[in-house]
């Protein structure tokens, strides 16, 4: 089989043109039936704007720190974070001390790296990710993390067609619908999108581990990706209808 | 014939943290030149954003906050040592600054530029640390020169560096990646009349199918 990267093959494909889109179709509605439409693509209605609070407050929490070297908010994000990094970097296979240790390094990082934040770019859930994810390949790999340099321009003409700035996935809205999609998959998909997220496993230790022949296991990822993006999909042509 | 997922799941595994360097070398590489890749993966990082958020939590320690606290009070003044660039690949290879840059801090290689190994084919063999038994190289195909028909045993993954090539599944240019997980997939890429630079990961060694060529698989310098 082949994946094939052309940029006029790729339309219609790609995960985060359907965040923009998405995006789009939220920006056009007046903010009372953006919450309307979100609260019914979800069964949570209550958590999802509870939730979406709080997001928007992770940005305004982690532009405080970057910004006023605010300590409180500072506090407020680990209160947060903190122990869901920890049990990251656990289900990695880090010990309760190990975790500890990575998680310090973690947020050290956060306070040093925070006057860098762009909200524009990331939503802070991601920025917070990818520093985790970071120390988790520094400390458990002793390797680096091989990151490029997203502040660089891109050279392929494929920038010229690029529908939206870097920004689009950046909106909590758009993350929460992320959220909401991933709550729909079948349970056999998202556990196997569970491992690849957070237990760093290889298709082939996967397809150890659970048993199940490695051609199954990328199918069935292949197949939770899949529905993520019909997810998105769905949602937007809901959010079309009067 | 096509399977676009095969793409995507790599830039949700880079994103993830589950590649081995060697995968994520070429990731890193494809971002650096593609915008749309670029999109994937930050959309690919929210996910993981988000479904940290919905992940269970572990109780830290009480004094975990206060040894941070300490820790930035307290900087650390030794200078971080820097990473040696670990490879040399000169100017004059002409490849693109931000892929000799990315090459040169993650790979190791004995050449400096440059070396033939068929009519109108160029190589440049790299290391990376990990897994050894990757295969990864630069290729430079001269104008129309067209690589025999072969197989790959195992993943392959290719990156256009520059020009362009063609083959049965259709035509690649620069910041395009095309990944190879069919043991039976036989193709024979063409470069552009302008010529190719690939960056090129193999798994495992590629098979020649025509006898005339088979004696190239007991080198298994490709």
């Amino acid at each position: 089989m082949i994946a094939a990267a052309a940029p006029h093959r790729l339309s219609g494909f790609c995960f985060l043109q359907s965040i923009c889109a998405l995006r789009e179709k939220l920006a056009s509605v007046p903010v009372g039936r953006v919450q309307k439409h979100m609260a019914q693509a979800t069964t949570t209605s209550s958590d999802l704007l509870r939730d979406s609070d709080a997001a928007a407050s992770h940005e305004a929490l982690l532009l405080a720190v970057g910004q006023q070297r605010d300590r409180k908010a500072f506090a407020a994000l680990f209160a947060y974070f903190g122990p869901r990094i920890k049990s990251y970097l656990m289900k990695h296979g880090a010990s309760e001390t190990a975790a500890e240790e990575i998680l310090q390094n973690t947020f050290v990082t956060v306070w040093e790296k925070a006057a860098g934040y762009d909200p524009k770019k990331a939503a802070a859930s991601t920025w917070l990710f990818t520093i985790a994810r970071n120390k988790r390949i520094d400390a458990l790999r002793r390797e680096k993390y091989i990151a490029y340099d997203s502040d660089a321009p891109a050279v392929t003409q494929a920038a010229a067609s690029r529908p939206a700035p870097d920004e689009d996935y950046a909106d909590p809205r758009s993350v929460e619908k992320l959220s909401a999609a991933l709550k729909d998959l079948p349970p056999e998909q998202s556990a196997l999108l569970h491992m690849a997220y957070f237990e760093d496993k290889s298709h082939q230790a996967i397809a150890d581990e659970t048993k199940i022949p490695l051609g199954t296991v990328k199918s069935r990822l292949r197949l939770a990706l899949e529905k993520l993006r019909q997810q998105f999909a769905a949602d937007i042509r809901e959010g079309e209808a009067p | 014939m096509i399977d676009f997922s095969l793409l995507d799941m790599l830039l949700m595994q880079y994103a993830a943290g589950g590649l081995t360097p060697s995968e994520a070398l070429m990731v890193a590489s494809h971002a650096a030149l593609n915008p749309q890749a670029r999109r994937k993966i930050a959309a690919y990082e929210a996910l993981g954003g988000q479904m940290l958020c919905e992940n269970e939590i572990r109780d830290v320690t009480p004094d975990c906050l206060d040894k941070i606290m300490a820790r930035i009070d307290n900087p650390c003044t030794e200078t971080p040592c820097r990473e040696a660039a670990l490879a040399v690949l000169a100017e004059d290879t002409g490849l693109r600054d931000e892929i000799r840059a990315l090459l040169n801090a993650h790979c190791k290689t004995r050449q400096r530029s440059w070396t033939p190994i068929a009519n109108g084919i160029d190589v440049i063999y790299l290391q990376v640390s990990a897994p050894r038994r990757h295969r990864l190289r630069l290729v430079r195909l001269a104008g129309g020169c067209q690589v025999p028909p072969h197989r790959h045993p195992d993943l392959e993954i290719t990156l256009v560096l520059e020009g362009g090539f063609s083959d049965a599944s259709g035509h690649y240019t620069v910041g395009d990646m095309l990944v190879i997980d069919d043991p039976a997939y036989v193709h024979a890429p063409k470069a552009d009349a302008g010529g190719c630079t690939c960056l090129t990961l193999m798994e495992a060694p590629l098979r020649f199918q025509s006898r005339m060529v088979g004696i190239l698989n007991l080198f298994k310098r490709f």
